[in-house]
């Protein structure tokens, strides 16, 4: 084994002038026999050598493509991940201190951390023209895993459910309440708004754990 | 080609990048899967959905820095200096992957507390992994490490 490495120091002496030394790329050290050098000294690229360049030519290529690709798809999923609009305006905070707004869009989100708010049990007035109205539901502070279900006079109109950002909408008959229970706290309270097209009004509500807030609907 | 002065310095740079930077994301990414399995695991056993931004968030950033060192050439001694490494971002990233995907499917699945609808997606989480691991497995096999030779004693 000692004889295999001396043979290898004898080759590298003699050929140090003519190596192709990359410094860029840790490769290997191609060591070239006299067998490489034609009749006229020029070096030629034996087939397996040739090879290896080629093997190191793709490596690289698809080194840098691999760590392009990366670094474009991860900038972009962070951009596309969705960051909530917090609405801070005034109308957002006189929302967050009564509880109500005619003003503020569905799907408004006032807070970015889930805190104790009103918890109220609303009289909701109407002309009696209607009989079925338009209920939208969504969580108006933080995304974290709050769950209700929606009860109208007693009859249960959608099973246990997370309540997210996006609103969800539905439509329900009118009749004399709508109760909505707390089922589980991701954490600072079961925060959740709820718009009744009948009135256009959105309630910022806090509803106890296994407790309910109830909306009652009375005709002016 | 480059000086030894400037070879010392992208020496110097490649190994604080390694150690600021990579080494907490390879850490990352080795417990990312399991972390996220543990997730899948809680859904079941409560019996609801729960936020999962921190793990694409962790996900990202660790192909953002594995990756930047891969396309940066002065940064790229260290895969070459480390072959394993390269091997170990592809598998652990696309386990993570799956991983996080088939948490997506969960979450949406217990986002409504329905039991039929709860097993359904479980179910469906499985195969998820299942399916995405076999295919990892197959692409592992056409891409198998070549042997270059064994040193003789």
């Amino acid at each position: 084994m000692k004889d295999m490495f001396k043979n290898n120091k004898k080759k590298h002496r003699k050929h140090d002038d003519d190596r192709h030394h990359d410094k860029q790329e840790d490769y290997h050290d191609d060591l070239h026999d006299s067998d490489d050098y034609d009749d006229n000294n020029v070096y030629q690229e034996q087939p397996s050598q040739a090879r290896d360049t080629t093997h190191r030519l793709k490596s690289r290529t698809s080194y840098k493509a691999i760590g392009a690709i990366c670094v474009l798809v991860s900038i972009v999923s962070m951009f596309m991940m969705p960051a909530p609009h917090i609405d801070t305006s005034p109308l957002a905070q006189e929302a967050l201190s009564s509880g109500i707004s005619h003003h503020l869009a569905i799907g408004s989100i006032l807070l970015g951390v889930d805190q104790e708010g009103i918890v109220q049990d609303p009289i909701i007035l109407h002309d009696g023209t209607a009989e079925r109205t338009q209920l939208a539901i969504w969580d108006y502070a933080a995304e974290d895993g709050d769950y209700v279900e929606i009860w109208a006079d007693d009859l249960l109109i959608t099973p246990s459910f997370m309540i997210k950002h996006r609103p969800l909408i539905m439509n329900i008959p009118i009749g004399s309440t709508v109760t909505i229970r707390g089922i589980r706290d991701g954490g600072g309270g079961i925060t959740y708004a709820v718009n009744y097209g009948v009135n256009n009004t959105t309630y910022f509500n806090t509803a106890p754990i296994n407790g309910e807030n109830t909306y009652t609907f009375v005709v002016q | 080609m480059h000086s030894r002065t400037s070879e010392i310095i992208l020496n110097f740079i490649a190994i604080l990048y390694f150690i600021v930077f990579m080494s907490l994301f390879i850490v990352v990414l080795a417990v990312l899967p399991s972390m996220t399995w543990s997730n899948i695991k809680m859904i079941r056993s409560t019996g609801f959905s729960m936020p999962n931004n921190d793990v694409v968030v962790m996900l990202a950033m660790s192909a953002f820095f594995m990756g930047l060192a891969s396309w940066i050439p002065g940064l790229r001694r260290i895969y070459k200096k480390l072959p394993w490494l390269m091997a170990f971002f592809k598998i652990f990233f696309f386990n993570s992957l799956l991983f996080i995907i088939a948490l997506y499917v969960m979450n949406y699945g217990y986002s409504v507390i329905d039991a039929h609808r709860n097993t359904i997606f479980y179910i469906l989480t499985l195969c998820i992994l299942v399916a995405g691991r076999l295919l990892l497995g197959l692409y592992a096999m056409s891409h198998s490490i070549e042997r270059i030779g064994e040193i003789e004693p």
